[in-house]
């Protein structure tokens, strides 16, 4: 149970607790009051009913969608951290609303609202598979997977996106199943739990690495070859080929970058995805990205903010009410997220530059020894050379470390990751703090007397 | 047809599961509490005289459980639970190892002793839950 709460006897978790354990009782008590209409789909680990809730008068609430998932192969956790989410105000248009959401061991009952509508198999079977219909339907899409990316406190990665798991509804695509989705975690390696549909999962999925956003990036441009041309994509990820099935050249572009092996070739982020697909769009129907309140400037990515209505090109069926996104994620949190996105080169730009300046000051240092100015000419050498390697070369180098943009080194050496940017904070003000008080004795060994 | 994939692969992969869950699930098919008891303490690194303080019994009577000369009522089984912190599912199978019945979440004590399992709380922690919502304290 590794995203348990534990116990501790202080006052605020007591209280924390109490309430967990006051909705955990009510949630067992309605237990009962929850009748099966009909089961969905029955699996091992996952079983998902439609049910309606018997009230105590008579009268029933539903349709409602229950899914028991068994947790202990590391699955199912993705409900609780959106349960939690919504609890705390954030705003997920393309998510189902989560209604209950208890644990018992090792067993989750998720209790969520029925949406109705086609899932996008049974609509581009409808409607036809168009290129239209892949560019009306993919920005979309692409916005309610970076919502997952991008709202919660950890980036939630689906990895299981494909024609059946997303319902057109009427309100717009609604992102369902999140049984093998998971958060991402800073200090995994790979994932512990491999799974995902071989037409839309990237390489990364089965065991080579832990799979983020790209993972997601590449199920979405696999996505869009499905709405586009209509059938299962092809493990192909080169333009040319894609161009040779049928595929527009702007759009092959697009899927043959998102489908990359390679994680760091693909578009960093759906959002990037999105506009590339916007840009593909004939100049009448607008390409403004839409987004409300998104107070994050994404490195490298301008985003155009724009408060009017969404642009809803041709049929009625897409028409999204479009609200603000309220966020409770912390603003640190999502000024880190996006300093993450900057491109390497920029980051090697910039290690240089904090390399240069540390090598200017311990430069300055040496010339205060070696040739003082009149007021350090009066203190003996040794005090000099002290004072000046113990504040500025000493003082300075985890100052200088903590700037450095240390993504390609974390990559090669990993086990550094362990101290962490408080940790870098902490061991500078030590530093800081041990080294003046080094000179300061060294002063009273000197004899000399702070003015 | 995509829908079966999912399953199919989930199948595929865990056919072949890692030892430490081969080991913990097929090891001990029906065995006695004090067997299964002393086969946690091993996998956890407990030591049978610190379950048995914290466990809050005497002396004697912990020593007496964990061979098999006695057989302890359910609180006592939960009192030891608690006390080497087992999961929801460890407890459930210690409980009908000694023949007591498994904590039902329908049963608002029960409900209450599962939440405080699945939370890590110690002994005291769910004596206190238990009292102030009402209910029979475990010990």
């Amino acid at each position: 149970m590794p995203d348990m709460m534990s116990c501790m006897e202080t006052d605020c978790s007591t209280d924390n607790t109490e309430r967990e354990l006051e909705r955990y009782l009510q949630a067992c008590a309605r237990a009962d009051s929850w009748r099966v209409d009909r089961v969905l789909k029955e699996s091992a680990f996952e079983t998902t009913e439609v049910v309606y809730f018997q009230g105590s008068h008579g009268g029933e609430l539903g349709p409602f969608v229950r899914k028991r998932i068994d947790c202990s192969a590391g699955v199912g956790s993705a409900y609780e951290d959106l349960w939690r989410a919504q609890h705390s105000g954030v705003v997920l248009r393309s998510v189902p609303r989560i209604v209950e959401c208890v644990r018992t061991g090792d067993t989750l009952a998720v209790v969520m609202e029925f949406v109705e509508g086609p899932t996008l198999a049974g609509y581009v079977k409808r409607t036809g598979a168009s290129v239209d219909l892949a560019l009306r339907v993919l920005p979309e899409l692409c916005r309610a997977v970076s919502d997952l990316h991008e709202l919660l406190p950890q980036p939630l990665i689906h990895r299981d996106l494909k024609p059946s798991n997303i319902i057109m509804s009427s309100s717009g695509p609604i992102i369902i199943d999140f049984g093998i989705a998971r958060t991402w975690r800073t200090d995994a390696e790979c994932d512990t739990a491999h799974f995902g549909t071989r037409a839309y999962a990237p390489p990364e999925q089965f065991g080579f690495g832990q799979t983020d956003e790209r993972s997601d990036v590449y199920a979405l441009g696999k996505l869009l070859y499905f709405c586009a041309m209509g059938e299962e994509p092809p493990r192909i990820s080169s333009a040319d080929e894609l161009m040779a099935l049928g595929l527009p050249s702007g759009l092959s572009k697009i899927v043959s970058q998102a489908t990359q092996l390679d994680p760091q070739v693909r578009f960093a982020s759906a959002h990037a995805l999105e506009r590339a697909i916007l840009s593909q769009r004939p100049a009448g129907e607008g390409n403004t990205v839409s987004r409300f309140e998104k107070n994050d400037a994404v490195a490298g990515e301008g985003v155009l903010l724009s408060s009017s209505a969404r642009d809803v090109p041709t049929s009625s069926d897409n028409a999204i009410s479009v609200a603000p996104t309220g966020t409770s994620t912390s603003r640190v949190q999502r000024f880190w997220a996006s300093l993450a996105k900057t491109p390497h080169w920029l980051g090697k730009v910039w290690n240089v530059l904090v390399i240069l300046t540390y090598g200017l000051l311990v430069l300055g240092s040496i010339f205060a020894i070696v040739q003082p100015n009149t007021e350090d000419a009066a203190l003996p050498l040794w005090f000099r050379i002290v004072e000046y390697v113990l504040i500025v070369d000493v003082g300075l180098a985890p100052v200088a470390y903590l700037f450095l943009d240390k993504r390609r080194l974390y990559d090669l050496h990993p086990l550094l990751k362990v101290v962490t940017f408080r940790l870098q904070l902490l061991i500078c003000f030590v530093v800081a703090v041990a080294c003046s008080v080094v000179t300061f004795l060294a002063s009273a060994a000197a004899g000399i007397q702070w003015a | 047809m995509t829908d079966r994939l999912t399953e199919e692969v989930l199948q595929e992969l865990l056919e072949a599961p890692s030892i430490d869950s081969f080991i913990a699930e097929h090891e001990f098919p029906s065995c006695t509490l004090a067997e299964y008891l002393q086969q946690l303490l091993e996998q956890k690194h407990l030591e049978r005289a610190r379950v048995v303080r914290m466990a809050d019994l005497n002396e004697t009577f912990g020593y007496q459980i964990f061979t098999g000369a006695r057989n302890p009522s359910r609180n006592k089984v939960l009192q030891i639970a608690f006390a080497m912190a087992l999961t929801l599912k460890e407890t459930n199978r210690a409980l009908s190892a000694s023949g007591a019945s498994t904590l039902n979440c329908k049963n608002r004590r029960d409900a209450i002793i599962i939440f405080c399992l699945d939370h890590g709380c110690s002994l005291q922690k769910v004596n206190e839950e238990l009292f102030r919502l009402g209910e029979e304290t475990v010990c």
